[in-house]
């Protein structure tokens, strides 16, 4: 009886386990809120914001916490909305921000120029967390690729080719990129090249592609090292 | 009785219930796991049958490639040479995307590109000189039997695969298309797979390995180039440094402000020059400032640039981002703008520092230059500019034409139907070299 029991919880987890995955996929689509707990430079905008019009009297850090949340909470009551210390759509528009939104559609300005939006996904998706100069020599690397003969000849190409990054093939290339990616793509596009002209780059501490490992390195930035090729 | 009811309700949910439960599970599962599995046969198929789709447009191309060769061994119409040579042009570069999109890392298939790249941007020079009125040399005639020969092979080659079903239909798990079996387009020290192609183009061997010109002076070692940067980046000291040997080989520095902004800077191992300077700037604004802080700007950038021993550089184009003015200054030399000597300038918008700098393209190509006076006058320039353009501003400038050719043109800046264009015309032969339009976007800016 007692084994049957079990199997009966066993089938009821499974369900359980099932019916979760079912929802945390549908909450992955959903739009980002700032909450307490958010950080990033979408909060750094916020307590901007907030600090230039008197809500907020604390440090402009990025990090969503009691303080923010309070500030929050006096605008949104100033303001006739629902004050409930979460920055949604609602409170976002009054206060003139875009917030980003989980899934891949792009957000304002960069709608304008796909290349570059491309661009600063890759880098996200490939070099966030690196140095801000690690994260325009991956920009000018794509970049150099797109110049040289031996790549496809446009943006989309040379980071869609196949095997090329490997957050194209994990799909991180389709995170929305945060403001520093952008501005890192941005002086790429303007022609920052800290590389001087590299074609490749990896991470030596993981990479296992031995014709990569054989290329001479020509600097190293952060976590990647960079080569001309031969 | 009770007992006999609770024990009987006891094997009711043991007996029925549970095994029914696990029933429904399984069924379930096994459900869920059909459509999963028929879901994911859809996906293959799909990224299966594009890929299928590129590899025999990538063959019909090759073919028409090889046709459009031959035929031009055999053409003696200056007009139908033109035709041929365009149409290798397009058929190169529908390659070329074609190439890119069959699953096949650039290991595999980098050569390839790189040889049908250089096919089309070869036929697109000899249009050029075609058009110019030159014929073609004995050395463009061995050159184009030799692509002939060699396109017929890979596109032999190519179609062979198609035919034998040699499309790898489980490619979307490997990226091994068009090798693994074989390296014959893989990339290899040497680059005796393919034919070497002599000519003036910008994916041409020697526009690939061109030197910077603009480098030259005395070698300087790590102590002289970390007090030029110490002064250029105006910083007290460095938290690393280290060295490069990229296309120009450099010392690099790097540092960090008391207000926590980062600098990077990177001088030449050879003349000690200025490569670039990359920081931020304090504030955050963008858009297009007012005329009189544009002025500003500008001459913040000039002062600095003439600082450095930049002289005689003007403001073409400004850009407006993260609290920057980007501007470009070109060179200027017998009152004609030199587009390839570019130098960027970038200026903190509230302090009007100095806070970026790129000379590189000035490093690759400034040379001392014997630029002519031109034979027409502006006036005999601007009777060939199309009637439909209402002039507005007109300049000299010494515009590329190929990697290694510049043009003393007259330039017109005028607009048409309220868009912008420029348009250059050949201060001495009168023809049209070049038509620009003008993209304005809300943080650029032309400041010719």
């Amino acid at each position: 009886m007692a084994k049957d029991t079990g199997h009966a919880k066993f089938a009821v987890t499974l369900a359980l386990a099932l019916a979760l995955c079912v929802l945390l996929q549908s909450a992955a689509y959903a739009a980002s809120v700032l909450k307490v707990g958010s950080s990033g430079d979408e909060v750094v905008t916020l307590q901007t914001k907030l600090k230039r019009w008197g809500y907020y009297t604390g440090s402009i850090d990025g990090k969503f916490g009691t303080q923010t949340k309070k500030a929050v909470v006096y605008f949104q009551q100033k303001n006739g909305l629902v004050a409930d210390g979460v920055v949604g759509p609602a409170t976002a528009k009054a206060m003139g921000m875009a917030l980003s939104t989980s899934s891949s559609g792009s957000s304002g300005a960069s709608n304008s120029n796909s290349d570059l939006y491309l661009l600063a996904r890759c880098v996200y998706g490939e070099a966030r967390g690196e140095p801000y100069k690690g994260q325009v020599a991956v920009a000018a690397v794509i970049l150099n690729r797109v110049k040289s003969g031996e790549f496809p000849d446009s943006i989309s190409g040379v980071i869609y080719q196949s095997g090329a990054f490997d957050a194209v093939k994990d799909g991180q290339v389709n995170l929305t990129p945060d403001e520093t990616s952008i501005k890192a793509a941005t002086d790429a596009m303007n022609g920052w090249d800290p590389t001087n002209g590299c074609l490749f780059y990896y991470n030596p501490a993981t990479s296992t592609n031995k014709w990569m490992l054989s290329l001479p390195v020509t600097l190293s930035i952060g976590r990647h090292n960079f080569c001309l090729g031969n | 009785m009770k007992y006999e009811k609770a024990e009987k309700a006891g094997h009711i949910i043991t007996r029925v219930i549970v095994p029914l439960a696990l029933v429904v599970a399984v069924v379930s599962l096994a459900f869920w796991g059909t459509q999963q599995r028929a879901l994911a046969d859809e996906y293959k198929n799909t990224a299966t049958n594009m890929y299928k789709r590129a590899f025999n447009e990538l063959c019909t191309d090759m073919n028409d490639l090889q046709t459009a060769l031959g035929k031009l061994r055999v053409v003696t119409s200056p007009t139908q040479n033109v035709l041929l040579l365009d149409d290798i042009w397009r058929i190169s570069g529908s390659c070329v995307s074609m190439l890119s999109q069959i699953p096949s890392s650039h290991l595999d298939v980098g050569e390839l590109n790189l040889f049908i790249t250089r096919v089309g941007d070869y036929a697109h020079a000899l249009t050029k000189k075609a058009l110019a009125g030159e014929t073609a040399s004995d050395e463009d005639r061995d050159q184009l039997d030799q692509l002939y020969a060699r396109c017929g092979e890979i596109a032999k080659d190519l179609n062979d695969r198609l035919s034998v079903g040699d499309v790898p239909v489980a490619a979307i798990t490997s990226d091994e298309f068009l090798t693994a079996v074989d390296d014959t387009y893989a990339s290899t020290e040497d680059e005796s797979k393919f034919p070497t192609l002599i000519y003036d183009g910008p994916f041409s061997e020697s526009t690939q390995k061109q030197e910077a010109r603009g480098v030259t002076g005395d070698e300087v070692d790590m102590d002289k180039a970390r007090e030029l940067a110490l002064k250029l980046a105006d910083i007290p000291s460095f938290d690393s440094e280290g060295d490069s040997n990229g296309k120009i080989p450099a010392y690099d520095f790097h540092g960090t402000y008391e207000d926590g902004r980062e600098v990077d800077i990177s001088i030449t191992k050879t003349g000690g020059l200025l490569i670039w300077l990359m920081s931020s700037a304090t504030g955050t604004a963008s858009g297009i400032p007012d005329d009189a802080t544009v002025e500003e700007l500008k001459k913040a950038a000039l002062d600095w640039l003439s600082a450095q021993g930049y002289e005689s550089m003007k403001a073409t184009y400004a850009q407006y981002y993260a609290g920057t003015a980007l501007i470009n200054f070109a060179y200027v030399e017998n009152d004609a703008i030199v587009y390839n000597d570019l130098i960027k300038v970038w200026v903190d918008r509230e302090t009007r520092g100095i806070v970026g700098a790129d000379a590189r393209n000035y490093l690759f190509s400034h040379v001392e230059r014997d630029i002519p006076a031109p034979t027409l006058s502006k006036e005999e320039a601007e009777a060939k500019v199309s009637v439909n353009l209402d002039i507005e501003s007109s300049e000299l400038a010494l515009i590329p034409v190929t990697p290694t050719k510049e043009r003393l043109c007259y330039e017109f800046k005028g607009k048409c139907d309220g868009d912008e264009y420029i348009v250059y015309i050949d201060a001495e032969t009168g023809e049209e070299q070049q038509i620009f339009v003008i993209i304005n976007t809300e943080n650029g800016q032309l400041t010719l």
